[in-house]
């Protein structure tokens, strides 16, 4: 049975289907002292891909399947490109679950779906970048932060614009 | 098939200057959308008679002035900290922009609260707080005022729907970003 929620939420599954695939491709090109952090990443989405799947169930849906690959953005070949994939996967589970919360009624969907939100954009931040955070600031440290401002679209198989500038994600990379 | 998202394009930079256009804009059909309401008395209304009933997003807009301030205190006390912080204030001042869009009624009784023109609402309300004597400190208070505005963020999300819960919570997830990024 299809519903507003139910779409969002598989909305948000399909996002996390995605990621889980670009995280094992993330994970093959980073540096090995940032693969236990990858993984930690890959595990949560792991663990929020089945929870989305139990919330679709109890709302009387299938959830949708993964497919059996997905197309890279840009060629992803180092660690550089790996990490920038790290933050367009977290960038579609963003603006998944956004849209899960504009589709939900109840506060189990919505509350889920805002925490996961808040988890999205902070990943590229922590533990991927494995950048310090930035307090004490050391004014001078070498910081590049590589902005993405996803513009208005159509969230697919929806058909519902919605607007994503303000969701902007940001990697932070110590470069020494 | 794909549900990565393919190249996203950006805006260009938020400024002050376009802050308060946007603020002016959102005002004006703001004062369009009161008067429409005044013509129309919806059955909510009826019973207004002292007291102006307070717009749900009201608070998270007092919220956003009270932060952006915090960010002008701190660089104007700390300038050194720009390198730092003003991609971060940047970012704020287009959820506030965004924000006063979304919700033209609260923005309106946000500048009535200010007391002022629509210019003056989140710049030139000075803070009582004691400034903070170094850049640690200022970043650690800085550091709390983000996270309460995440707070408050997410606290309206959770009871608004739609699009404006999306909204609501894409802002709270920014800002929940911004808290950790200063280092909470």
């Amino acid at each position: 049975m299809s519903t507003p929620e139910a779409d969002g939420l598989q909305a948000a599954l399909r996002a996390e289907h995605s990621a889980i695939w670009g995280y094992g491709v993330v994970g093959a090109t980073v540096s090995p002292e940032l693969r236990p952090g990858i993984r930690d990443v890959d595990a949560a989405h792991r663990a929020s891909r089945d929870e989305l799947a139990d919330l679709i169930r109890l709302r009387g849906a299938d959830p949708d399947s993964a497919e059996a690959s997905y197309e890279l953005p840009f060629p992803v070949g180092d660690g550089a490109s790996g990490l920038q994939l790290a933050a367009v996967l977290e960038d579609g589970v963003a603006k998944g679950y956004a849209f899960a919360v504009s589709q939900a009624d109840s506060q189990r969907a919505k509350a889920f779906s805002l925490g996961a939100l808040t988890d999205a954009a902070r990943t590229p931040s922590t533990s991927v970048m494995a950048g310090p955070p930035l307090g004490p600031v050391s004014p001078r440290s070498r910081r590049r932060t590589i902005t993405r401002w996803p513009t208005w679209s159509r969230f697919k198989g929806t058909g519902s614009p919605v607007s994503w500038t303000w969701v902007r994600l940001q990697i932070v990379e110590r470069r020494y | 098939m794909s549900d990565l998202p393919g190249g996203a394009l950006r805006p260009p930079p938020l400024t002050r200057r376009n802050l308060l256009l946007a603020g002016g804009a959102a005002l004006t059909a703001a004062s369009v959308t009161v008067g429409l309401a005044g013509c129309e008395a919806t059955s909510t209304d009826s019973s207004a008679t002292t007291a102006a009933p307070t717009e749900p997003l009201t608070p998270v807009l007092l919220g956003q002035q009270v932060l952006l301030a915090t960010y002008e205190r701190t660089l104007a006390a700390f300038p050194e900290l720009s390198p730092a912080l003003s991609d971060l204030q940047g970012q704020s001042v287009a959820h506030t922009a965004a924000l006063l869009q979304a919700a033209p009624a609260a923005a309106a009784q946000v500048a009535a609260a200010a007391g002022s023109t629509p210019s003056a609402s989140a710049s030139s309300s000075a803070p009582p707080a004691a400034p903070p004597t170094d850049p640690t400190s200022a970043v650690a208070d800085l550091a709390r005022a983000v996270d309460t505005a995440a707070g408050s963020l997410r606290a309206a999300a959770l009871r608004a729907s739609g699009e404006l819960a999306a909204l609501l919570g894409s802002c709270a997830a920014s800002t929940a970003c911004h808290a950790r990024l200063l280092g909470l």
